[in-house]
């Protein structure tokens, strides 16, 4: 299936875009996206994702269709949009 | 002027002697500074002798535009406010969003230049290039908000600037407010109080013109536009504002809580962005920008209405978690009152935790309290003591003077938990956490402002290189570059939001060109910012302001964060590093070679004005 991807800030400067669509298998989640987007752009993504190795721990806001994605295990649908919102902002 | 998006001139006022006139803008001027901050730093540094005292009749305020404002360039019609800080002692510019800067450009102006002192106060007229000081008695006491709907009643459509009790009684961190925007740090407001310069109120007609051909302009302008507006992030601003990034940083023990003792807030739940969500009325813009991050809450409080501004994330945390408050309504309420009264939310909740802390360890007794409690978590006590702050009573005499003095006053080993770098408070950014940061703060022209060098993302989310926030290796360079980036985006005046787009340097540079007309590189952008970071640092040294000031509080450099992973930050090793890239001395002199390269030979201040190393 497709899944369209946006990106903000941060994200922006490592991956050189800012949207892309990506195909996926059925029954894909929000973290096989994530994990699918690591395996394309290597250890440092990953790291945005992964602190400490092994524990999913994102300082990303990831929203699903505009709204806060707060499952990353629930299957998405045909066409769904994910965005990583970075939140470190002062002001 | 060859160059298109200014005026060409700045209005003159002399309040001493009632004088008004012009002076012209060159070509030079604003080649080598484009606008806001950077003339600022070549206007003040020409004018101004060394060590002027900022409450003198000799300190200038000077208002500056940038070229974009008036232009639809988004973001970029803010407003620049530069002087000799009370609270520093250093050149300090400040910047605020609304509507101020596109009508003193259609009334004819760059920019004003406003030298010497009214005997009483006046109120500032200018209407399309013709200019008044009336008597503003009748003003004086009024609070920010009612000072603004009075002028507004009696003078029709005009847009209006002001400061409130605190900038009347000389708070050191007082602000000026226009709407609902502040320039807020380092006492530009205090400057103001002390000219007895109330208001000034700008209606104009006239027209900015812009250097390219109009079609190919507005093109260019949608893309960069939809660049900044279609960005998630600025949905997230609009929708809920830049404090949503607080839960975060608790998660990691980088949440500066009981005045940088913790980096863990417990009362989180009641903070960032979910609580605010629903408060929001409406949504706000400043001119010209595509983002549209303001909002209008509505709340009830102790049995009031309160309907204000949604707070950003500074003003969430200095008067919330840095003082251990977790009531979110007493925090909007609180800032609402910084508002009203002119003052810096940074600074008052600075100020508010350090007399908290001093409080517990002795320093402050009940005697010196007129009845204030001063307890962590306090909620109650932050309006009692903001208006004892404005108005200089009891212990706000002392706390009015901001975190540096009160220390010195204090004694003890209160000098150790006063939180500031050159005399500015620190922001909402733990230094031992992002060292990046701390470097920033230390080397900052005006002392402890993250907006100098924004490096979080930087350091937390690499997009300068790997980076990890607790090491030093890469810090010096990434302070550096950001330092002078961000010094341009303050002369185009810009807002500094825009740099978390995904945006870059070429935008700017673009923006820059298609505007004015000069033809400016990513290498000349950098060149610009060098220069304007350059003239500053001999700006403060003429000031007496020097390396020796480079440090961090003792907190930091001694103490861990409690409940984190961050140890005490010695900066010794970047800091000389960081001296080394920009071409300065060992003790924090730009040398004549580095001024020469970026042609401030004739700045560069004679040795005997520079203070003893």
């Amino acid at each position: 299936m497709k899944i369209r991807i946006r990106y903000s800030g941060p994200l922006i400067h490592f991956t050189g875009k800012r949207r892309e669509e990506i195909v996926l298998p059925e029954q894909t989640t929000a973290m096989g996206v994530i994990r699918s987007l690591s395996r394309l752009y290597g250890p440092r993504f990953r790291g945005l994702f992964y602190r400490d190795s092994r524990r999913l721990e994102s300082f990303f806001v990831i929203m699903r269709n505009g709204e806060v994605c707060e499952d990353y295990d629930r299957v998405l649908a045909n066409d769904d949009e994910i965005t990583f919102v970075a939140e470190f902002a002062g002001g | 002027m060859k160059y298109k998006g200014y005026i060409g001139r700045l209005l003159t006022v002399d309040l001493s002697s009632g004088s008004i006139d012009h002076i012209p803008l060159s070509n030079r001027q604003v080649e080598q500074f484009i606008g806001g901050r950077g003339l600022a730093a070549d206007i003040l540094y020409r004018r101004l002798p060394a060590s002027v005292d900022p409450f003198s009749a000799q300190n200038d305020l000077l208002i500056l535009t940038g070229p974009a404002a008036g232009t639809v360039f988004p973001t970029g019609s803010r407003t620049a406010v530069a002087t000799v800080s009370p609270l520093t002692m250093s050149l300090s510019t400040g910047y605020m969003g609304g509507h101020f800067a596109p009508e003193l450009k259609y009334a004819g102006y760059d920019g004003i230049l406003i030298t010497g002192r009214a005997e009483k106060p006046v109120l500032l007229q200018v209407r399309d290039g013709a200019v008044q000081l009336q008597d503003a008695a009748h003003l004086w006491g009024l609070d920010t908000q009612e000072c603004q709907a009075e002028v507004e009643r009696s003078l029709g459509h005009v847009k209006t600037m002001c400061i409130g009790p605190a900038g009347e009684n000389l708070v050191r961190y007082a602000a000026i407010v226009h709407e609902q925007h502040l320039i807020g740090r380092g006492g530009a407001g205090a400057i103001m109080g002390f000219k007895n310069l109330k208001a000034i109120a700008l209606h104009g007609t006239g027209a900015v013109e812009v250097a390219s051909e109009p079609i190919e302009f507005l093109a260019r302008m949608r893309e960069m536009q939809s660049i900044i507006q279609e960005d998630p992030i600025a949905l997230r601003f609009r929708q809920i504002g830049t404090a949503s990034g607080m839960p975060k940083k608790n998660k990691i023990a980088a949440l500066p809580t009981r005045n940088f003792q913790r980096g863990v807030f417990d009362h989180i739940e009641h903070f960032g962005p979910e609580p605010l969500k629903q408060m929001i009325q409406r949504y706000e813009s400043c001119a010209h920008c595509p983002v549209s991050c303001g909002s209008v809450v509505e709340f009830d409080f102790e049995g009031e209405k309160i309907t204000t501004e949604r707070i950003e994330h500074e003003s969430h945390w200095a008067l919330g978690p840095l003082c251990d408050i977790g009531d979110l309504r007493a925090v909007l309420k609180a800032s609402d009152r910084c508002d009203r009264l002119g003052l810096d939310t940074i600074s008052a909740g600075n100020v508010i935790a350090f007399a908290m802390e001093a409080y517990e360890k002795g320093l402050l007794r009940e005697s010196d309290l007129d009845g204030v409690e001063l307890h962590w978590g306090r909620a109650a006590s932050l309006d009692p003591l903001l208006d004892r702050i404005a108005n200089r009573e009891g212990i706000g005499d002392l706390l009015a003077d901001g975190v540096r003095l009160t220390a010195e006053k204090l004694g003890g080993d209160s000098s150790h938990f006063a939180m500031h770098t050159k005399g500015l408070e620190f922001s909402a950014f733990e230094p031992r956490a992002f060292t990046g940061m701390g470097l920033n703060f230390a080397t900052a022209s005006r002392g402890a402002d993250h907006n100098r060098a924004f490096t979080i993302a930087a350091e937390y989310y690499g997009i300068l290189g790997d980076l990890d926030r607790n090491s030093h290796e890469g810090k010096p360079e990434m302070v550096k570059e950001l330092q002078d980036f961000s010094a341009v985006i303050d002369s185009i005046i810009a807002c500094m939001f825009t740099i978390d787009f995904g945006t870059d340097v070429q935008l700017f540079a673009d923006a820059i060109n298609l505007i004015t007309g000069m033809e400016i590189d990513k290498t000349e952008y950098y060149r610009i910012g060098e220069r304007i970071n350059n003239l500053e640092r001999c700006f403060n040294l003429r000031q007496g302001i020097t390396g020796k000031d480079d440090v961090l509080p003792g907190r930091i450099r001694e103490e861990a964060v409690v409940d984190g992973d961050s140890g005490p930050l010695d900066i010794r090793e970047m800091l000389t590093q960081y001296y080394d890239l920009r071409g300065w001395d060992e003790f924090g002199v730009p040398t004549q070679k580095r001024l020469e390269a970026l042609d401030l030979g004739p700045f560069s201040p004679p040795a005997t004005e520079i203070a003893v190393r």
